[in-house]
């Protein structure tokens, strides 16, 4: 552990001196000191979790806001991500040694072992008035014997410390964004309640109604990507292998069965607007979902095939008409965003019409743009 | 050569298109005729600008037309042709001059296609201009002018009319706020201001603006109302997309204090209710997503408690609806359930909250035939076929498990599902909110519920719909009596849809609570006369997200005899009224109409009237076993364990005292004396 932390450090001159003060103590007292296996530091005691406060897991060495993953604390990135009020995210996963995750399909979670822990901290850059970082919260999906419990863990003034919350909570922020343009947003941390919303899956077992947990965004259609390792460029997935943390015993997802980043223009429309749709609005509206009932079905894997214009709503009827206009009779009208509910539902900011329900308080207006650009292009019904 | 004919081209079809340009040179066209449109393409048309509620912008270009009528007769001017082929074309239809255009009619997609119809009542001389745009395609089209036929005649009709002071974005809430039994509609205009329009015995209103301490969230999802301080002026809540926040009125209704809630959740319906039947209302609120939360008002604070009345983990809690389907005498819940995982296991299964009489409550949807799989957001409560036994409609917001379904109480704690023939099986409208009442006081409960329309009920599970639909909005539509003609009226945003009415009669029943709560919510209100017996309870919150009027309306048709009208009140209480006129709103104090002397009450009787010392009871066949003795201001001065059927007291204050006794089968008696 403690050689571990002289690895890490070794830039450091005055943590390198400190260090070979703590190695000159260590050598005192062991003996063996060639033969130096590095551990990691993380500590995920399943009987005690979720710990208090954030450092308590020892995820990251360092001062913890520069989220400098410790050994075995895997950074990773999903090609197409999810809309958060314009929130940057840093993401990493964990899990005990010896044990990996199981690779079911190119379009389901992966099945990661008790112990793991997905770790995804939300910030903002340029924050006003000193265009300084700023972290909000780190949220925690920890897989117990029982299944996976939410933690999450809101950052002090100081960014020091996160310390364990699951109230839930709002918080005022103006942030320059990457046009120089000052934005501001009422960002809301989640509840327990809120987080069982999009991270809920449901099962019947012998008429037995079973609600379970499941994270959202490691599929591997959504990490069949490169991602930069320090000096190492490498597939997510092979990386994932190579660190022991997946079983290989599985083939690359092809590319009809890969999301796109669906900021990228370079990739085909149809994609992106699924790629999009997968990630920002499946979790709700797919079979098991908390909405399942509307019949829009909007995973991926189901948007794709020969019903997967009616799945994703295109001249199927709106079944909450409420009060619009005859107008927005139908989820996606072919030809004219402003006569699809859809449309108005993700460019709207009134928590009454808008969706997503939550994690949304902003419109997303490259998100709404690229929606736009897609329903203008068809022409026909299903 | 080439280029000569292009400038030919041009002329021509910028004279052909001189025409219908604009307003002012808009084309006569002739009744019963088509008309073909050219392409918009080469033209220079100017767009109308009022586009009467159509919310979806401009067009650049557009095209005018115009014809006299000849006679008043329904017109139809239309795009839906087969010519056509669908084209996507937007309609406008005004009266009065290019300089003052008055908005008749407009449709851009109309019945599911992209071309437009509007159909309307023309009147022998007026001229109508028609004004199409090219929003969504320059192509060009055929319309035509057509005589249409009459419209068929309402069973029922309403007069909408603008009611000044109606204001701010939420107009979900019709209840009287000035103790004065005449409703009022509460406009909520900001986290800071609230609008009461009061009403005026002439039918007017008079608006009174409040400030108000920062409530944070607004009725966003829903709103109900209540006396939960018991000080005879209305209070609020409000349920939002995160909590919920209380607003209660002074000790003269002229202003209010707020007691925002800490818990963060997306409220969906939102009652008051004396869930521990202890006199003072306390409040309810679905929890969309986990099980539901209450506020239980001890006197001073309303204290959150989750747990115990639907606890399906997930949620799915969207309209709770509080009555008496058992007929024990207290109130019990029906609560509709959507969404959370499909047929026959998920949260959109509705659940039958019955009281066990403590405070406590027990699912007993699936024994009684009430564990419904449709996705409701709101079911309409009544007792739709006069049999004594509240009946409820459980009402549909998507067609995934099923329609609207009509469930009959059977009077022994079970439902059977009674949709076949009922009207309510050829029909797939879908909606938020199902509330009962009726409407055309032919003492049949109907159903204000999806479609824009009410269906009308025969009092056998009958239902049909008016042969128009109304212009009521599918969301915001409380109820109340808003001109106080003992027809019920519908608000519509910052209009009031007033009900023309008709020959029926009515009685209007109000209730001031002395031992129960003030409002009376949760009594049974019965009324008796050639019809048979009608039923109310009193509610605060039905329907998914409005407050409607708190009064029991009873229509009562072509009778005028009403024998008789019984309370049977929370506190165990039962009021008698005898031969009450029809047509009139009737107030009743709690224990009023009990009487002195020694032998008013069928059941048992008290004696010596008045009394120093003992109170004597006899009865037949009643074995009494708890006495309680309220003073006349609903304070309960003695609880005691019967012994004998001698009372003392010697100890009372001199005055007139109300004993309510509970018998070995846990009925209630009620009677008064007087101690001297």
């Amino acid at each position: 552990m403690v050689f571990a932390f002289f690895i890490k450090m070794k830039n450091n001159y005055l943590i390198g001196l400190l260090t070979i003060l703590i190695i000159f103590i260590f050598a005192c007292s062991e003996s063996n000191d060639d033969d130096y296996t590095p551990v990691s530091p993380v500590t995920v005691d399943l009987t005690q979790v979720p710990y208090p406060k954030l450092s308590d897991y020892k995820f990251f060495e360092g001062e913890m806001k520069n989220q400098k993953p410790s050994l075995n604390v895997l950074p990773y990135e999903p090609l197409s991500s999810l809309f958060s009020d314009y929130a940057h995210k840093k993401r990493f996963v964990w899990m005990p040694p010896g044990t990996k995750a199981i690779y079911n399909s190119d379009n389901t979670t992966l099945e990661l072992p008790v112990g793991a822990v997905i770790i995804k901290t939300f910030y903002y850059d340029n924050v006003q008035p000193s265009n300084t970082t700023k972290i909000i919260e780190t949220r925690l999906m920890i897989r117990k014997s029982s299944g996976w419990i939410f933690a999450d863990y809101v950052w002090n003034d100081e960014q020091t410390e996160a310390y364990f919350d699951l109230n839930g909570r709002n918080i005022d922020i103006s942030w320059k964004d990457e046009n120089n343009v000052i934005r501001n947003v009422n960002y809301r941390v989640p509840n327990e309640v809120q987080c069982n919303v999009c991270h809920k899956y449901k099962e019947t077992i012998d008429g037995e109604y079973i609600e379970k947990h499941v994270p959202i965004g490691i599929k591997p259609q959504n990490l069949n990507s490169d991602y930069t390792y320090g000096t190492q460029t490498k597939n997510q997935l092979l990386k994932w292998v190579e660190q022991g943390y997946l079983e290989n015993n599985f083939n690359l997802p092809n590319e009809t069965n890969t999301v796109v980043d669906y900021n990228d223009a370079s990739k085909p429309l149809e994609k992106r607007v699924r790629s999009y749709l997968d990630i920002n609005c499946a979790h709700c509206h797919n079979t098991n979902g908390h909405c399942d009932y509307r019949p829009m079905r909007f995973p991926f894997g189901e948007t794709g095939g020969v019903n997967g214009h009616t799945n994703m709503g295109v001249c199927v009827p709106t079944e909450d008409m409420q009060d619009f206009p005859p107008t927005l009779n139908t989820i996606i009208k072919p030809g004219s965003s402003d006569k699809s509910m859809l449309f108005y539902r993700i460019n709207t900011t009134n928590e009454y019409f808008r969706m997503p329900l939550h994690g949304r308080s902003l419109i997303h207006d490259e998100g709404v743009a690229l929606m736009a650009q897609w329903i203008s292009s068809l022409t026909d019904c299903p | 050569m080439k280029k000569t004919l292009l400038s030919i081209l041009t002329v021509f079809s910028v004279a052909s298109a001189i025409g219908q340009a604009t307003c002012a040179s808009a084309v006569t066209v002739a009744v019963g005729s088509t008309t073909t449109a050219s392409a918009y393409t080469n033209e220079t048309g100017t767009a109308p600008t009022n586009l009467c509620g159509m919310n979806n912008g401009a067009g650049a270009k557009g095209k005018w037309y115009k014809f006299t009528a000849t006679q008043s007769i329904n017109m139809t001017v239309s795009t839906v042709l087969p010519q056509n082929n669908n084209v996507d074309t937007r309609l406008i239809v005004y009266s009065g001059d290019c300089s003052n255009l008055v908005c008749v009619g407009a449709n851009d997609d109309f019945n599911g296609g992209y071309t437009s119809q509007v159909t309307f009542a023309a009147t022998t001389g007026t001229t109508y201009i028609i004004a199409f745009d090219n929003r969504y395609s320059s192509a060009g089209f055929d319309f035509s002018v057509t005589e249409a036929a009459p419209p068929a005649p309402d069973r029922l009709s309403f007069t909408t009319q603008a009611v000044p002071g109606i204001t701010g974005g939420y107009n979900n809430c019709v209840v009287d706020m000035n103790g004065d039994f005449l409703d009022d509609i509460v406009s909520a205009i900001s986290t800071t201001q609230l609008a009461i329009s009061y009403q005026q015995p002439g039918g007017t209103f008079t608006t009174t603006t409040y400030t108000v301490a920062n409530t944070s969230v607004l009725p966003s999802w829903s709103i109900a109302a209540g006396d939960y301080d018991n000080n005879g002026f209305n209070d609020l809540i409000y349920g939002s997309g995160s909590g919920v926040v209380f607003l209660k009125a002074n000790s003269t209704g002229t202003g209010y204090t707020v007691d925002r809630k800490t818990q963060s959740y997306l409220v969906q319906r939102t009652n008051f209710v004396d869930i521990n039947n202890d006199g003072k209302l306390d409040a309810f609120a679905c929890d969309d997503n986990a099980p539901n939360r209450y506020y239980i008002n001890d006197g001073t604070n309303m204290n959150h408690i989750q747990g115990g009345i639907g606890d399906f983990p997930s949620g799915g809690n969207y309209a709770s609806n509080w009555f008496d389907f058992d007929n024990d005498g207290d109130i019990d819940m029906y609560l509709a359930k959507c969404g959370q995982g499909g047929s026959g296991v998920g949260g959109n299964i509705d659940q039958l909250h019955r009281n066990n009489g403590n405070g406590t409550f027990t699912n007993i949807a699936d024994a009684a035939g009430m564990a419904n799989p449709e996705q409701t957001w709101s079911g309409a409560c009544g007792d739709f076929n006069n049999d004594g036994w509240m009946d409820v409609i459980v009402g549909v917001n998507s067609g995934s498990n099923g329609y609207t379904n009509v469930k009959r109480n059977n009077g022994d704690s079970t439902f059977t599902s009674v949709t076949a023939g009922s009207g309510y099986d050829t029909n797939t409208w879908l909606g938020r909110e199902y509330v009962a009442e009726d409407f055309d006081n032919d003492g049949y409960l109907d159903v204000l519920g999806s479609g824009n329309n009410i269906m009308f009920g025969d009092g056998n599970f009958h239902f049909v719909p008016n042969a128009n639909t109304y212009p009521v909005s599918t969301v915001d539509r409380p109820i109340g009596d808003l001109n106080n003609d003992g027809f019920l009226d519908i608000q519509n945003g910052t209009n009031v849809l007033f009900n023309n009415g008709n020959s029926n009669h009515w009685l209007n029943v109000n209730l001031r609570g002395i031992q129960s709560n003030r409002n009376g919510i949760g009594a049974r209100v019965e009324i008796y006369g050639a019809w048979g017996k009608q039923i109310r309870d009193v509610q605060s919150g039905t329907g998914f997200q409005n407050m409607s009027k708190i009064t029991a309306h009873f229509g009562i048709g072509q009778e005028t005899v009403i024998n008789q009208v019984i309370i049977r009140w929370p506190s165990g209480i039962v009021d008698t009224i005898t031969n009450p006129t029809s047509n009139q709103s009737l107030l009743v104090v709690e224990g009023s109409t009990l009487g002195l002397d020694a032998f008013s009450n069928q059941n048992f009787s008290l004696y010596p009237v008045p009394t120093q010392k003992t109170l004597m009871i006899t009865a037949e066949n009643i074995n009494f076993k708890n006495a309680q003795i309220f003073d006349m201001n609903g304070k309960m001065v003695r609880s005691l364990t019967l012994q004998s059927s001698n009372i003392d007291v010697e100890s009372l204050a001199k005055g007139t005292y109300l004993l309510l006794l509970t018998d070995d089968r846990n009925q209630k008696h009620s009677g008064k004396f007087i101690k001297e």
